[in-house]
This record gives structure tokens, C-alpha cells and sequence, in this order.
């Protein structure tokens, strides 16, 4: 049963090691219920320190001004901009897995899309972070919100920074609320099997008095089903709107039509390279290789190969439509690109997104677990880079010649992004520790027992 | 907001001797904390609201206010002042020789910016970047306070005592001990008594000299004719001009008179056409910019250029024989080719045409001797060039006054023979901008007694005795007689910031045995006796109008002799030329941070001069620029850094005057690099000179990197020629429709404002810049920020190359908001802190605006500036401040700077974006004004800071809905176009395309 | 199954299951409640007006207006052609004090001013931001009455803000302007009433075309 066969009339098995629904949830409840081992300790105490360089940064950011970035005249946007959408892309990959493999019945997810939500939520908080310090006076940033004020003044809805607002914390809201539902049951295992009466009440708390019963089951379902429904189109939304931050605007290089579908694929690809580099290791350290399969890594594998081929069918389109539009300033604009002062962000761009994906047409590489590993971290470097082209190369030569000018960033642009891996790391190994990273009832749920007519099990 | 505050004590009226105020006027200048009761808070916006903000949290009940703020009224009003109302007052500025009618603008007695003076003809209403930068050296907290004696603080009655000693010694050997060196004065009065001065102490030694100067040129043309006259071109009437390196629309002080002159004639509307410009220069100047033909050539071949035009004229007009004796017993050299110089002669003589050479004041006399008897081949004399007495000349009777290097050569070598016991130095600096092999400083030392006069401790002051500071022209009493011979009266619109001395008084006090200072007033009023000033109705009206009296040209000097000869040059070696900063000039401002940070017209270099190479001279020397280099030349050697200037001439390099300040205020100290020791007596430049690359490099701060236009039709410019084939050649077809996807807004009511700016009268001088930092309230930022692209300027002037890097044309352009109906920025702004209004300006809110920086993203021209620090508190001259809450800072404008704040314009804090809006305080003044007299505004009532000062009168603002404005008439020239036109930004900011006058023989050769 | 002795089943009470609502409620309360606080009692509605400091001479408008008659430009004599509405000088009050109540001590300190040249210092009471360009003479000559901004000053022992000079206040007016135009014969007489102010108020805002800026470069530079 444990032999891998790719025969398409064989459905791949998803929970391997012949596990039984009790054994199932104490492997996924084991590292919360034990002790928190050596390596967890060491790379939080890391966090830790990283999250405190984020919010040294921050306050001399706030306390300095802004010009404690490398910014200048012709490029105001930069790591900054960079930073923000590189985690919002991230920030991409859970709410697809979740919503819509959901919708589409697609039963691999269960056992990683905890997993991914988490990542989600986690990765859109470091964007919030950017898009609300990228701003001159932060202490005036809720003018940004339609609040009644004694000025009479209200928020410029034409402008595309402020459906970003909106999309953004829409989309934390509802994913918040999607991972959270999802986690009920689970909370409900953990508080249940609690030893201890802190851990009974605190799990209590949130378990929200779930107590399986039918009615309850009926309910969650009914609940899950909607919020998925309601988050499906965020997924597409979200990054189109942040796309639309350059799309609407009039500058060579960023006013392309492109860009909507473009970015949503650019998205989802380093969201599940991520997704992959982190399963790679949890699984690894949580030994939960029998939830987090190989066809699972596989089937991750066979979507970033997708995406990054769409993605460089963007690259090309671009070019295409640049030469094709006979705009000269447009033109210009990625022929600069490509051999301007920025070239080597592009030439990394183009390899790292374009050519390391294509080696998952070989199976081999496919299912090679440091193989998967080194290229989706080379991925998402990438995909940082695709920002940083698209942002600093785009301004930095545009129409005046006379405006032309070089950036590159300060020391305090560059902790600063280091910090927020910091803060995503922080709330990414708290999470491990404290709460199922596998959705323990979906699993059990696409296990052969779950099924009525499953014969020979052993019905507890 | 209450202006009505201490600063408003120091008006003329009461100055007028009211002793009750004295305590005030000091309080207000030496207690910096006072600023906020003073009522300079309006300057200080953005940290006051954060104070409210602080305030409503911890005031839960809404009676309570902290800070509390106050209202000081007058004691008794000035009259004539209206609190918050401003007055401008008519005075004049003398920079050297070179003189300037003002009118300066008064808060409250606060001077708070420079504008020209339309009825004086050196101005025409324009002021130039010194003239309207002066206003921020008033302020500066840098200048000497106090007088000091061997760098100890003391006081003006020990000078006093001290000075009458020492002229009761002098009086014993009738002065022979006595040395006064002054700084070119343009005054009569301190002319008369420097001429008193030399009839009590006959044997006493007066020299005036400055390092740049028309002296030469004067001394030239007494040389030849006995008479010390100097040339003043009337350039709209010169039909072909040629300059022999001469930047009379750069450099000069006078150049503000020549701009507007020179400048009507670009038009090729001009009912006599268009002139045209040929240009013998060896580095690039302004005047090389507007040329129609531009020739680069190192100076020793300037002269020899200009023998060969002047054998080909007379070969063809068959000349004098004055000229026919010089040139004909000269080698010829041919540095032109032939063919150059007959079409240049053939244009020259051309009949019922008027032609005339003009030579740069750094050319050599014998440059300057044939330049004039060409002139007198041509009919220019006395027809298109008048001829004025060199007012200082007047008084410069006796042998024992000189002028120029010559006179501070004798003077360097009567003290180092030691007979000097006392040497009285009035202004200038020559310790550091004397020639080298001079040696100033040494025979200096060897005085025993001396005493300067100075504005700001500098090289000369450090090696004084007595060190006295000197009053700025706006806190004087005083009066200037312009090279034309127009005089006004120079009145001090402020008392003296500290205990200084005017230069009036100064002089006076050396005839005087008195215990105080004489009064510079009653001094002037002397001068004046004669000419009715008696008259209180006469006295006012000339303080009234600026002017006293216009001039009268002399006759045109008959030529006798031609004492010159080629300036002799090495073969080896490079050739070095020196010119005074378009900034700092000789040094004189380098303490003026926005002169510091003015971009050089050329170069675009802030903070730093460079010495400047052509490419190929770059190339064979080994060196990019960046690089560091030892130039040595005359046994001497001055470290300078290399800035490669496209269009310089071969084998030159050209060294720029000003900077290397060892001893200065904190903004100039150690800019840029010293040359002056490079210098050579008596030469206008130094050949033989050998570079040694020193393998280091060194940041040089540029506003504009990238000097091509790329083939982007952006400042455009056409010949004479090609724009008759062609009128409309300014309106490019486009392939689609320039159309809104959404309704656009009509703008057909009330006044609907624009700006049109001629590129064809555009020199580039920078008048504007200034003009636009002083109205409206723009900071410094620094080297490092520039270098890192942040100045905050908000016109700037963009300067492309067009052509061979060997020889390039020069385009200017000055970019500001272009105010653009269908403005990019406002549509992305989330917070709508940049909207349009009704009369079409595009509002930018800076208490609104957080700072996304979006707009200026989405900003076709990159226009808009960005606070990315609060740069007005890290100026050098900042001080701490007294914090009212979290978000406050610790550093605030010195509270002397303040007071140049203007109290119409907002001063923006870091993290908020600002931009031009047209002026919009002087437009809601104005509207106001017209509204209250119930009445429609007038075209030109209202006009924005850079075209009120534009000497060339190439910016026109107005409302171009009315068609008989001058705007809108200039919008219907067919040479109008707008910038970026295809993206449908219908731009209020347009341009008239630039048109030159080549010569059409010269066009067909090339 | 041995971990059940320790913690027993069940930790919560029963009623602990109605919490989850009323959190939910709570909360959407407290967020509006919040913004309430903040828009109102953080406005200068609140905050500005009533603000009564005391000043160095208790100087009464009520006594000088309404009981002796003076006019508002007897003192404030630039409000009709400046920007800025002036303070009176020392000498505007010697005027008459140099021979009315020379003895009091306030007069006296008046008398003390003028004699050093020592400003009085008064408290600034009616403050705008200061990036707001408020321009006194406009408003006298539209026909804006003082008191639509200053209140019954005329009536004041001692001067208070009466009205809270905020942007949505200031826009009230610059977009119905009719509610406070009024003849320039009434626009110094604070006590005056306009029967039917409305109508009045268009037809004034017709005769003299008064079209107020709503830019926001009509107040901000």
C-alpha cells in the first residue's frame, strides 16, 4: 500500500504509515503536547532578536523621517514598496489552498492548508507593517481611513493606495476568520486531551464550547463552505488590486494592462514556493512525512512550475507589447530594464523565476526533496527581485532625462527586511508550538476509514 | 497669527533715534528662546499642530490651551505699517564695481526678500542670484557680532582710541606708514573720503582692488587713450555680436542689464530680427549656452583667433592705422579655419547691420586694447558700445590711489619693505584671493598694525590685528554710482544685527578723531550737499525711487598708443584659465547656504568647483571625472578634483574662483578647492602647467546626471531657417486622439492661470531658482542629500547637451509644476492632499499630506520635492530648540534665520511633499486685494516669484483666459508648445521654443 | 484516560456560552464608540470653545461697546484692510486714558507701557492652525458680520472663543454663505438681527457675485 504508483485509475493514498484516527491525532498533537525541543528554542530565540531589529528600524525610521532610506528623487519607491508586495504575494498561497482546492474538492489540501493559512496570515501582517511605515508622518496614516472628522475631508477613493487599504485588511480579516473556523474542532482535540487546566482553559476558550456534536458538524461545515466561498475571489482580488498600484499609474513599465493576472500568478507561485520550503522542514523536524507526502510536495511542485511558466510568459508579453505599442518611453523603458544600470536585478529575476522552475519537468528533480528545497527558496528570491525591477527600474529612468537618477538602498531598508522575517518567523513558530499545523478532522476525514463503504478498518 | 512682535521695532522709523527700543533690539536678536512669543510660529506649523494634538490628549476639558500664545501690539505704531502687511522699500546693492537698484520687500521691518528695481537700468526689475541671496546673509548667525583685537572680544571705543593713535603717527610722516587696501566700492561718498583721507595723509598709499574685476579692462583702455572710461554695450541694438571671452550673460554682476538686453533680440518676432552671437571662449560659459556659433579654444589661441579676425577685417575693410600697425607686425597662427573667419568678417561688415566685439573682463589688455580698436573699425564705438567714466576712476586722481592688481602689488611690496606700520583693510579678502606668487600674506605680516573690516571672519581677518564687523547694505546707510553713472542712495531697511560698522562710517572715522563712529547718514547727505538733498521732498523722493540720477555716456575716447603685446605662453604644459563662481563669485558668498547649493548653470555641480577638462584633454591626462589631481604651474600647486565639461577647449583647464575657504562661517568652510594660489600677477592666465593625478577620487554633488535628451523632443530648437520652411514645427501630429476616457472639467470661469516660458530668451542664469527659494520658504539639504538626488528646489533649470561631446550645444529648460489639468498626481494621492482648483492650479495641502509619495511617482517631470528629512533644522546653522512634545525635534532654524521665513508660505515639515503652485500666496493677495476693491484683476498684477525676477522677461504668468494677457498672447505664438504633450496632461505650463541665427555660409560649411 | 482525574471534563459554566456574543457586540460598540469619542470630544467644538484665559488688563468689551459705544475699528482698525485684525496700540488706549480713570492701576500699567515701550502682552484667544491664511478684510468687506465668528463679543466681560473655528465650521459657511451675509452698514453692529436672513443673505450673494473658495488653496499655501 505504501508503494508510490502513478497509475491515474489508482487514487495516490494521502495519509501514509497506515495510520488509524487515533494515532492520527496524537502524531499531529505530539509537538504540541510535548516539551518544545532543543531546535525549536534556538531558532525562536533567533526570532526574537530578528522581530527586535524590525522594530529598531521602525523607530528610527519614525523618529529620523523617511530619508533614513536610500529613496531619492525620481525613485520614492523602494524597498519599501518592494517589501510589501513580495509579502502580500506570499501572503497569497494559504487562502488558495484553502479556498479554493477546497471548493474544488481537491482532498490533498487538508493536510497542508493549516499549514499555508498561517503562513497567509503571518505574511500579510509584515506587508500591513510596510504599506503602514512606507509613509512620510505615520502618526497622521488614519487619514487613510474614511473616518468622520472635524475637517470635513474625505479619503480620495480614485486612488488605487486606497482600495489597497481596503483589499488588504479585507483579506487578513476574512483569512483570519477562515483560518480560525477551520481550527475549531482541532482546538476542541487539544482542549480535550489538555492535562493540564491552563492549557484545558486557554484551549477551552477558543474551542468556543464545540463539542462535536451533529448540529455543530452541521453548522461548521455550513460555515467553512461560506467563508470559502467569500474568500475565493479575495484570493484573485487582493493581488490584482496591489497590482493596480502600478497598473493605474501612467509610468512607463508600470502602466500595463498585464498586470492583474500577472501578479496573481507571480503570487501564488512564490506562495507555495514558500509553502514547500516550509513544509520541507516542518516535516522533517515534526516527523509528519506520513501527512506531508511526497505527492503532496509533487503536486506543490507541479503548480510553481506552472505559475513560473506563466509568469515568464508575462516577462515576454511585456517586452512584446512595448515594442508592439511603438511608445518610445515604454520601449525605453524595458530596454533599460533589461540593459540599463539595473540589468543584474533583471538577469536574477529572469533566472531565478523563469529558468530554475522549468527543471520540475523532470520528475526526478520533482520529487527530490533538496532539489524542491533549494529551488523554491531560489523562487522566492526571485519574486523579490521581480518587485524590486518592476518598482526602482521603472522610476528610475522615466520620461525627463533630466530626472534620472541611481538608487539603492540604506543599511536600514535592508534590516528592516530581515526584521520582518523576524516578525513572520516569531508568529510562524508560536503557531507550530501551540496549535495543530494539520487540520487533524479533514484528514481524518479523506482517510479510508472516513469512507461508508470502507470495509476492514477498525471501527473504534 | 500675530506678527506684531519685537521684530517689527527695527523699522526705519524708529530708527530714527529712539533710544527707548535699544533694549528691545537686543532682546530680539541675542534671545534665541523668545522665538515663540515672537510670533514666528506660523513658521513652525506642522510641530504646532502636533503640540494641539499632544494638548488634546492631556487637556481632558477644552478650556485649557498650552503653549500659551501671546500678542505684543505696538507701544506706539510706525507709521505706515500694517501688521502682516508687507512694504518694499527702494536701495541698491554694489557688488564690486557693479551696481543693482533694489526693491526690498519688509515684514514688519523685517527684510524678507530681494526684487529688482524697475526703475533702475542695471536691474529693469530683475535681481540677480547674489542680489536676492543677500537677503540670507543679512541673517546669517555666522557673521562677526562683536569687534575683536588679537582674537579677543572688545570693543569700538578701544578702536577708536587705538585708530586716533595710530593717525597721529601717520599724521607725523604724512602717511607714509599708512596703507588702506579696500575692496572695489561702487560708493561716491566712500570715494570722497578715501580722497579726503589721501589729501590729509598725501603720502598715505590707497589701493582698491578685486580678484575678478573690470580693472583691467580699464586699465586697458587708459593705457591706450589716457582716459579711464569702460564700454557698456547697448546689446539690443548689436545685430552680430562676438565675445571674446566674455560672459556677459553669466558671470558679470552687470549681467542682469545685458540679459534683458541681449535677450530681446532672441525673439525671432523682433521687428529688427533676430541677432547673432558668435562665442571665442575656452571654458563653457552661460554666454557660450546661447551662442549661434561657439568656438572652444585655450586662451593663448583666443588671442591669436582674434588677430586673425582682425587681419581679415581689415583686409577687407582696409583699416586704421592704429589696428593696421598692431596686427601687422604679428605672427599669424591660424587657430580658426579660413573659412570661419571670412564668413565671421563678412557678417561683421555686413552693410546696414550692427556688429561689435565684446572682451571678457579676465582677458588680457592687449585682448581688450584690439577688442576696442576693432570696435572703432566697426563704427561700434560711441554707435552700439557707449562709453562711460569708470566712477571710481573720479576720485582715483592723485598717483597714490591705484586700482587693481597693480595697486596691490605696490602695496604688497611697500609692506614688505617695512615702511607700512599701519595697514587699514576694508572688506574683501586678499590674504586668500591674491595671486600666489604675491605673497599678500607674508608681506602682511610684516605690518605691525592693522585692521579689517570684514562681514565674516575669514584668511584676511585671521591675519589682523583689529578685526571689525562689518555692516551688511540693508543695515547701512550708504549710495552706489553704477558703471553707467547712474547713483542712488543705499538705505538700511533693519538696524544692525550686531555692533558693526557701515563702510561709510568706517572711512569717516579714519578723518574723524571722534569718540563713536561718524553717522554714515549725515555722511552721505554730504556727498549729496550740493545736488539739492538739503531738500527733505528731494531727499525722500530719491530714497523713494532708488534712483538719484541716470548718467550721460562721455565721448568715445580717441586711441594713441597700443603699449601690448601677445601674452607670451610656454610651449610645454596645459593652459589654465580662472573665472569667478556663478555662486559664490570670488569667495565673497560662500557662507550663503543657498548659493552653495545653487546649481553651477554649466555643470550642475552644488557645495564644490572642479576644475574642468575636455574629454580629450581628460583622456590624454589619464583622468575621469572624480578623480583627484595636483596641478602645478609657477612652482606652485594646488589640489583640485576633475570634472570632465563637455565643450571645454583642449589642452585648458579651467579653474573656478570661491571655494577652498580655510577660514569662513560653517556653511563655507573647506567647499571646494582653493586656486587662487595658481594665479600669476599680471596674467589673465598661466600656461606651462603639468597635472599629476593624486589616485584618489572625490563625490562631487550634481543636480542633473544624465545630460542627453535622447532623442526625446523635450526643449526644442530650430534656426531661423528651418523654422520659416517650417512655423509649425513646435505641434507634433499624434497617431491617436488626446482624449479623457472621463469628462473633463471646462475651466471657463473666473481667472484661469498658466505660465509660458521662452527658451529662446531662457539663459539659464538661475535668477529664478533663488527667486523661488526665498519666496517660498525652501530649505538647504546638503552635499550628501544632493548626491543622494534630494534637493528640494522647486524650479530647477534642466541642462542638455545636444551634439558631439567635443562640441555640444547647450539647451536650457526651467521645469516646475507644470500644473497640468489632467494632473497624474491627484488621482493617486489616498488622502486628496493634492487637488485642483477652480482657476486650474493644482494644490498641493501639506498639512493634509502623509507622505506616500505616490504622486511624485506618477509625476511625468519630477517636480514634486520630497521632506525625506526636516532639512530646515539640520542645517549647519540650526540650534536646539525647546521641545513642546514627542514628535518634536531637537534642532530648529537659527531664530536670526527665521526672521528671512516668509510668513506667507508655510514652512513644510519632513514627510510631507511640496511642490510650486504658481505662487499661490501672491495670486490669493492679489485676488484679495481686487475683490476688496470690488474690481477685476489686472493682467501682470499678480505676478509668480521666478517671472517677477527673470531678467530675460522669458516667464510670463497670467490668466490665459483673458486674450489680451500677455500669457495668453505668448500661448498663441506658433512657438508654443507643451511639454509631453502626448500624454494628454493639458499642461497650464507651456514653452516657446528656442530659435537660433546661425550664420548660413558657416551652416553650409558644417 | 489518566489525565481526565486530574482536570475534570468540564471547566466552563454554562452561561460562559452567551460570552461569545456579547464580545462579538461589545466590541462593534467599543469601535464606535471609539471614533465617537474621538470626532467629538477631540473636536474643536469641544476642545476650542469656552477657552476664557485671563488677560494682563481685565479690559471689558461689554463696558466699552455696549455701555460707552465704541466701534470694533476704533481699536481693531486695520480689520477692514488687512489680513489681520490689529490689537490696539498702548497709544489707542492712552487716547482716552490719559485723562479717564488715570489713577487705576491697569491704567497705569498702560500709562507705564507707553512710557518704556514695553508692549502689553496679551493672550491670544481666537487661534486657527498655522497653516490656515484667515484674511480679516475679505470677510468685513463680503459682509460677514464679527460676530458670526467672534460671537457676542459686545456683550463679553471677558473675551472667550465662542465659536470652534474648525474646517467643517469655516466650509458651513463658504458653502451657504447666505446664513451670515448682511448689508455693510450691519456688519459691526453684533447686536443687529436680519428678520429674514436667508433671503436676504441670497440677495446680497447675487448683487455682489460672492462666490466663496472651496480650493483648499483658498486658506492652505
Amino acid at each position: 500500500m505504501s508503494v508510490m504508483v502513478d497509475d491515474p485509475s489508482v487514487r495516490t493514498p494521502l495519509v501514509l504509515g497506515g495510520h488509524t484516527f487515533a494515532s492520527v491525532s496524537d502524531a499531529v498533537c505530539a509537538p504540541v503536547e510535548q516539551k518544545a525541543p532543543k531546535w525549536w528554542v534556538a531558532s525562536f530565540a533567533v526570532a526574537l532578536s530578528l522581530l527586535a531589529l524590525l522594530l529598531a528600524m521602525l523607530s528610527k525610521l519614525v523618529w529620523t523621517g523617511v530619508g533614513v532610506w536610500g529613496l531619492n528623487n525620481p525613485v520614492m519607491w523602494g524597498w519599501d514598496l518592494v517589501g510589501f508586495v513580495f509579502w502580500v504575494g506570499i501572503g497569497h498561497a494559504g487562502t488558495l489552498i484553502s479556498a479554493i482546492l477546497f471548493l474544488f474538492r481537491q482532498k490533498w489540501r487538508t493536510s497542508i492548508n493549516r499549514f499555508a493559512e498561517a503562513m497567509t496570515i503571518f505574511a500579510v501582517m509584515c506587508a500591513g507593517i510596510y504599506i503602514a511605515f512606507h509613509v512620510g508622518r505615520v502618526w497622521v496614516a488614519y487619514y487613510l481611513f474614511p473616518i468622520p472628522n472635524s475637517m470635513a475631508m474625505w479619503v480620495n477613493f480614485r486612488s488605487p493606495l486606497m482600495w489597497d487599504v481596503f483589499a488588504v485588511s479585507t483579506y487578513f480579516t476574512i483569512s483570519l476568520l477562515f483560518w480560525y473556523v477551520g481550527l475549531i474542532p482541532d482546538l476542541a482535540t487539544l482542549r480535550d486531551r489538555a492535562v493540564t487546566k491552563t492549557r484545558k482553559i486557554w484551549y477551552g476558550i477558543f474551542a468556543m464550547g464545540w463539542r462535536g456534536a451533529n448540529r455543530h458538524w452541521q453548522h461548521y461545515e455550513r460555515a467553512y463552505l461560506i467563508l470559502a466561498a467569500l474568500s475565493t475571489p479575495l484570493v484573485l482580488s487582493v493581488h490584482s488590486i496591489v497590482s493596480f498600484d502600478f497598473a493605474v499609474s501612467q509610468l512607463p513599465g508600470w502602466h500595463t494592462t498585464i498586470f492583474p493576472p500577472y501578479f496573481v500568478a507571480g503570487a501564488i507561485f512564490s506562495g507555495f514556493a514558500m509553502v514547500v520550503t516550509l513544509m520541507i522542514i516542518a516535516r522533517k523536524l515534526f516527523k509528519l512525512e506520513s501527512f506531508m507526502t511526497m505527492h503532496h510536495l509533487e503536486t506543490m511542485n507541479k503548480i510553481i512550475l506552472a505559475t513560473g511558466t506563466m509568469v515568464g510568459y508575462a516577462y515576454a508579453m511585456e517586452f512584446f507589447i512595448a515594442w508592439y505599442s511603438g511608445n518610445p518611453y515604454e520601449s525605453f523603458a524595458f530596454v533599460n530594464r533589461a540593459f540599463g544600470p539595473y540589468a543584474w536585478a533583471y538577469w536574477t529575476m529572469i533566472s531565478c523565476n523563469v529558468i530554475f522552475p522549468q527543471l520540475f519537468w523532470f520528475k526526478k528533480i520533482r520529487r527530490s526533496i533538496p532539489a524542491m528545497f533549494v529551488i523554491s527558496i531560489i523562487v522566492n528570491i526571485g519574486m523579490w527581485f521581480e518587485r524590486f525591477v518592476i518598482t526602482a527600474t521603472s522610476l528610475h529612468r522615466d520620461f525627463l532625462p533630466s530626472s534620472w537618477f541611481y538608487y539603492s538602498p540604506t543599511w536600514v531598508e535592508v534590516c528592516q527586511f530581515i526584521g520582518s522575517f523576524g516578525l513572520f518567523l516569531t508568529f510562524f513558530l508560536l503557531f507550530l508550538k501551540y496549535l495543530p499545523m494539520i487540520a487533524i478532522s479533514e484528514v481524518k476525514a479523506i482517510m479510508p476509514e472516513a469512507d461508508p463503504h470502507h470495509h476492514g478498518g477498525d471501527h473504534v | 497669527m500675530s506678527s506684531i512682535d519685537q521684530p517689527t521695532w527695527r523699522s526705519i522709523e524708529e530708527k530714527e533715534g529712539d533710544v527707548s527700543v535699544q533694549p528691545f533690539v537686543d532682546r530680539e536678536f541675542q534671545d534665541g528662546a523668545s522665538v515663540l512669543d515672537e510670533g514666528v510660529s506660523r513658521r513652525t506649523f506642522l510641530k504646532m499642530m502636533g503640540a494641539s494634538l499632544a494638548l488634546a490628549g492631556v487637556s481632558g476639558c477644552g478650556m485649557v490651551r498650552r503653549p500659551k500664545q501671546f500678542i505684543h501690539p505696538y507701544a506706539v505704531a510706525p507709521e505706515g505699517v500694517v501688521p502682516g502687511e508687507s512694504i518694499h522699500y527702494a536701495t541698491a546693492m554694489a557688488i564690486g564695481h557693479h551696481v543693482t537698484g533694489l526693491l526690498i520687500e519688509s515684514h514688519e521691518g523685517r527684510p524678507t526678500k530681494v526684487e529688482g528695481n524697475p526703475l533702475h537700468p542695471h536691474s529693469g526689475g530683475a535681481a540677480g542670484v547674489w542680489h536676492q541671496a543677500s537677503v540670507l546673509g543679512l541673517y546669517d548667525p555666522d557673521r562677526l557680532q562683536k569687534p575683536t583685537f588679537k582674537k579677543e572680544v572688545s570693543t569700538q571705543a578701544l578702536y577708536l582710541d587705538w585708530l586716533s593713535s595710530r593717525l597721529t603717527d601717520a599724521a607725523g610722516d604724512e602717511g607714509a606708514s599708512m596703507l588702506v587696501v579696500s575692496e572695489a566700492l561702487a560708493s561716491p561718498t566712500s570715494h570722497r573720503l578715501l580722497a579726503e583721507f589721501q589729501s590729509a595723509f598725501p603720502k598715505a598709499m590707497v589701493v582698491m582692488a578685486d580678484p575678478f574685476g573690470a580693472d583691467r579692462q580699464v586699465g586697458a583702455l587708459r593705457a591706450m587713450t589716457g582716459s579711464s572710461v569702460v564700454p557698456m554695450p547697448r546689446y539690443e541694438s548689436i545685430d552680430c555680436l562676438v565675445s571674446v571671452g566674455a560672459d556677459f550673460l553669466g558671470v558679470s554682476p552687470d549681467a542682469l542689464r545685458a540679459t534683458r538686453a541681449f535677450a530681446l533680440r532672441r525673439q525671432p518676432e523682433h521687428v529688427r530680427g533676430m541677432n547673432r552671437l558668435y562665442v571665442l571662449e575656452s571654458h563653457y560659459s552661460l554666454t557660450g549656452t546661447k551662442a549661434d556659433h561657439r568656438f572652444r579654444l585655450k586662451p593663448s589661441d583666443l588671442e591669436r583667433a582674434l588677430v586673425q579676425l582682425a587681419r581679415e577685417l581689415l583686409a577687407r575693410a582696409g583699416g586704421s592705422g592704429l589696428l593696421q600697425s598692431v596686427v601687422g607686425s604679428l605672427p599669424v597662427k591660424k587657430v580658426l579655419p579660413q573659412a570661419v573667419v571670412s564668413a565671421m568678417a563678412s557678417d561683421l561688415l555686413s552693410p546696414n547691420r550692427t556688429s561689435a566685439l565684446v572682451a571678457g573682463d579676465e582677458q588680457s589688455p592687449f585682448v581688450h586694447g584690439l577688442v576696442y580698436a576693432i570696435n572703432g573699425l566697426l563704427g561700434a564705438n560711441g554707435n552700439t558700445i557707449d562709453y562711460y567714466r569708470f566712477p571710481s576712476a573720479e576720485f582715483a586722481t592723485s598717483d597714490a590711489i591705484r586700482l587693481g592688481e597693480s595697486g596691490l602689488k605696490a602695496a604688497v611690496a611697500a609692506m614688505a619693505s617695512g615702511v607700512i606700520k599701519t595697514a587699514v583693510l576694508l572688506g574683501g579678502n586678499p590674504v586668500y584671493a591674491t595671486p600666489g606668487d604675491m605673497g599678500f600674506a607674508q608681506a602682511l605680516s610684516k605690518v605691525p598694525h592693522t585692521v579689517h573690516l570684514t562681514h565674516y571672519h575669514n584668511e584676511t581677518s585671521a591675519a589682523c590685528g583689529w578685526v571689525l564687523p562689518r555692516s551688511h547694505y540693508l543695515e547701512s546707510w550708504g549710495d552706489a554710482k553704477a558703471l553707467d553713472n547712474t547713483v542712488s542712495i543705499v538705505q538700511p531697511l533693519i538696524e544692525p544685527m550686531g555692533l558693526s560698522v557701515s563702510d561709510v562710517s568706517f572711512l569717516a572715522s579714519l578723518l574723524s578723531d571722534a569718540t563713536a563712529f561718524p553717522s554714515d547718514l549725515d555722511a552721505v547727505k554730504a556727498t549729496f550737499q550740493g545736488s539739492g538733498s538739503a531738500k527733505d521732498t528731494v531727499w525722500r523722493q530719491w530714497l523713494r525711487d532708488g534712483v538719484v540720477s541716470k548718467g550721460t555716456p562721455t565721448d568715445v575716447p580717441v586711441p594713441t598708443t597700443f603699449p601690448f603685446t601677445p601674452t607670451p605662453v610656454s610651449r610645454s604644459g596645459l593652459e589654465v584659465v580662472f573665472y569667478p563662481d556663478y555662486k559664490v563669485l570670488d569667495g565673497r558668498f560662500s557662507n550663503n547656504g543657498w548659493l552653495q547649493e545653487l546649481p553651477d548653470p554649466i555643470s550642475k555641480l552644488t557645495w564644490d568647483n572642479a576644475a574642468y577638462i575636455s574629454s580629450f584633454t581628460a583622456r590624454t591626462l589619464g583622468v575621469k571625472t572624480g578623480d583627484m589631481m595636483a596641478l602645478s604651474a609657477g612652482g606652485r600647486h594646488v589640489d583640485t578634483v576633475v570634472m570632465v565639461q563637455p565643450g571645454a577647449a583642449d589642452g585648458c583647464i579651467a579653474l573656478v574662483g570661491g571655494y577652498g575657504r580655510t577660514v569662513d562661517g560653517r556653511v563655507g568652510q573647506g567647499r571646494g578647492f582653493n586656486v587662487y594660489p595658481l594665479r600669476q600677477t599680471g596674467r589673465s592666465f598661466v600656461s606651462g602647467a603639468t597635472v599629476s593625478p593624486l589616485g584618489r577620487t572625490y563625490v562631487l554633488a550634481t543636480t542633473q546626471q544624465h545630460g542627453s535628451m535622447e532623442e526625446r523632443d523635450l526643449a526644442k530648437q530650430v534656426t531661423v531657417t528651418e523654422w520659416d520652411e517650417n512655423p509649425h514645427f513646435a505641434h507634433k501630429k499624434h497617431a491617436f486622439p488626446l482624449t479623457s476616457s472621463w469628462k473633463e472639467l471646462a475651466y471657463d470661469e473666473g481667472n484661469q492661470w498658466g505660465l509660458a516660458i521662452d527658451l529662446s530668451k531662457c539663459t539659464g542664469c538661475n535668477a529664478c531658482l533663488i527667486a523661488c527659494q526665498s519666496e517660498n520658504n525652501i530649505p538647504i539639504v546638503g552635499k550628501d542629500q544632493v548626491a543622494n538626488g534630494r534637493e528640494m528646489h522647486w524650479i530647477r533649470l534642466d541642462r542638455y547637451f545636444v551634439g558631439s561631446v567635443d562640441e555640444p550645444e547647450v539647451r536650457h529648460q526651467p521645469m516646475t509644476c507644470l500644473q497640468c489639468e489632467n494632473a497624474p498626481c491627484e488621482q493617486v494621492c489616498p488622502v486628496s492632499a493634492t487637488v485642483h482648483s477652480k482657476e486650474g492650479l493644482n494644490d498641493m495641502v501639506y498639512n493634509r499630506c502623509i507622505g506616500t509619495k505616490y504622486c511624485s511617482n506618477n509625476c511625468p517631470v519630477k517636480v514634486r520635492r520630497f521632506n525625506f528629512l526636516d532639512y530646515h533644522q539640520r542645517n549647519p546653522q540650526s540650534v536646539a530648540k525647546r521641545r513642546q512634545h514627542l514628535f518634536d525635534y531637537m534642532r530648529e532654524p537659527d531664530p536670526s534665520v527665521q526672521k528671512q521665513f516668509n510668513p506667507e508660505v508655510t514652512v513644510r515639515m519632513r514627510g510631507v511633499m511640496e511642490k510650486c503652485t504658481y505662487c499661490v500666496q501672491r495670486i490669493s493677495k492679489g485676488r484679495i486685494r481686487a475683490k476688496n476693491e470690488s474690481r477685476a484683476l489686472l493682467d501682470g498684477e499678480i505676478k509668480s516669484a521666478c517671472m517677477q525676477t527673470c531678467p530675460a522677461d522669458a516667464i510670463v504668468f497670467g490668466d490665459i483666459r483673458d486674450p489680451k494677457s500677455r500669457v495668453a498672447h505668448m500661448k498663441s505664438n506658433r512657438r508654443n508648445y507643451a511639454i509631453l504633450e502626448e500624454l494628454h496632461l493639458k499642461a497650464r505650463t507651456t514653452y516657446l521654443a528656442s530659435i537660433s541665427n546661425p550664420n548660413p555660409q558657416l551652416v553650409k560649411e558644417s | 484516560m489518566s489525565s481526565e482525574d486530574k482536570v475534570s471534563m468540564y471547566v466552563f459554566p454554562k452561561w460562559v456560552n452567551r460570552l461569545p456574543i456579547y464580545f462579538l457586540l461589545g466590541g462593534g460598540a467599543l469601535f464606535v464608540g471609539i471614533i465617537f469619542v474621538f470626532w467629538y470630544w477631540f473636536s474643536p467644538k469641544h476642545l476650542e470653545v469656552g477657552y476664557m484665559p485671563t488677560q494682563p488688563i481685565p479690559y471689558s468689551h461689554r463696558l466699552h461697546v455696549s455701555e460707552l459705544g465704541l466701534d470694533c475699528r476704533y481699536c481693531h482698525t486695520n480689520v477692514e484692510t488687512a489680513a489681520h485684525a490689529n490689537i490696539p496700540t498702548t497709544e489707542t488706549c492712552m487716547n482716552c486714558h490719559s485723562q479717564i480713570k488715570v489713577d487705576s492701576p491697569h491704567i497705569k500699567k498702560i500709562k507705564q507701557s507707553l512710557d518704556t515701550g514695553v508692549p502689553i502682552q496679551w493672550v491670544k484667544v481666537h487661534k486657527l492652525p498655522d497653516y490656515v491664511y484667515f484674511n480679516h478684510s475679505r470677510h468685513i468687506n463680503a459682509g460677514i458680520s464679527c460676530v458670526s465668528c467672534h460671537g457676542r463679543v459686545d456683550q463679553m466681560e471677558v473675551v472667550h472663543q465662542a465659536k470652534p473655528l474648525s474646517m467643517s465650521w469655516c466650509l458651513e459657511c463658504h458653502r451657504a454663505p447666505e446664513n451670515h451675509l448682511r448689508p455693510a452698514a450691519y456688519v459691526f453692529k453684533l447686536d443687529w438681527k436680519s428678520p429674514n436672513q436667508k433671503e436676504m443673505g441670497m440677495r446680497i450673494k447675487e448683487a455682489h457675485s460672492i462666490r466663496p473658495g472651496e480650493d483648499c488653496s483658498t486658506c492652505h499655501r
